[in-house]
């Protein structure tokens, strides 16, 4: 099968990168099911939080693949990766702020 | 009866409340191959149906919708835990199965309130005013425990909204 890649890649760093970007690929995939299942279960803000942020990480994943077949450019590549993290970072640090201060039960 | 028909038959006979992507990707078949064929089986009433919480399960005949129900509950690992220990237990307080399962109240909340509305458990109140979990019948609902084990997929599921709930909900 042949594949391009970006002309930036060779060889051996070109099948390095694209056997990495395929396990964060599935990986990623697999924790946003996750997501998405719990979310689906308990419809709360912290599930669609989570969720959102784990679709931004499989996102993320996609652009890596776009940028190593040649498809996405580089500089887009760093802007869509790093905003995706700041993203991220917001949704996670909303959902553990919004937990709040502990309460006495019963 | 075809083979490929056969096939997700006799799955369904050995999987009571198997969920459809799970069906799907057990039997390595296409989606819209699956539907045909659980239309078919249904229309044959070879296989019975039941939606819980928006998910299709697909069970052989010879099942009520209370044990339907019940089934698609108990391939959840925390509600297992919960029902096990009502049955040892007769009837614990919520308080008592987040402590003993060490999980947080809204786990235990979510779930006691699923199991309520399927009929399986109902609460009720001692003295103090705190509620306490019972089983509405728990010779079927022990017989059941022994049909059903939860999937990998359904162990992820639910681990990973313990976590969720550990960590994040009130």
């Amino acid at each position: 099968m042949a594949l391009t890649v970006g002309e930036w890649l060779t060889g051996v760093e070109a099948v390095a990168l694209l056997a990495v970007l395929a396990l964060a690929t599935l990986g990623t995939a697999a924790l946003f099911l996750l997501g998405l299942a719990g979310y689906r279960r308990r419809g709360t803000r912290v599930y669609l939080l989570i969720t959102v942020a784990l679709a931004l990480l499989v996102a993320r994943s996609v652009v890596g693949v776009g940028t190593a077949l040649g498809l996405v450019p580089m500089p887009a590549h760093h802007l869509l990766a790093h905003g995706f993290d700041v993203a991220i970072a917001a949704l996670v640090l909303y959902a553990v702020y919004r937990r709040g201060p502990p309460q006495p039960t019963g | 009866m075809s083979d490929v028909r056969r096939t997700v038959h006799n799955h369904v006979e050995s999987n009571p409340g198997v969920h459809f992507n799970e069906l799907t990707r057990a039997l390595d078949i296409a989606t819209g191959q699956a539907q045909y064929h659980l239309r078919r089986l249904r229309d044959g009433e070879s296989v019975t149906v039941e939606r819980v919480r928006g998910r299709t399960h697909y069970f052989p005949p010879g099942y009520d919708a209370w044990e339907r129900r019940t089934i698609a509950l108990l391939r959840r690992e925390t509600v297992r835990a919960i029902v096990v220990r009502a049955l040892a237990d007769g009837a614990p307080s919520e308080a008592d199965l987040a402590e003993d399962l060490d999980v947080a109240r809204s786990t235990v909340s979510h779930h006691v309130s699923t199991l309520i509305e399927a009929g399986v458990a109902e609460k009720c109140y001692d003295e103090r005013a705190r509620s306490h979990v019972t089983l509405t019948r728990p010779e079927e609902t022990r017989r059941l425990l022994d049909e059903v084990t939860p999937s990998l997929p359904e162990k992820l599921v639910d681990r990973f909204t313990r976590v969720v709930d550990d960590t994040l909900c009130d």
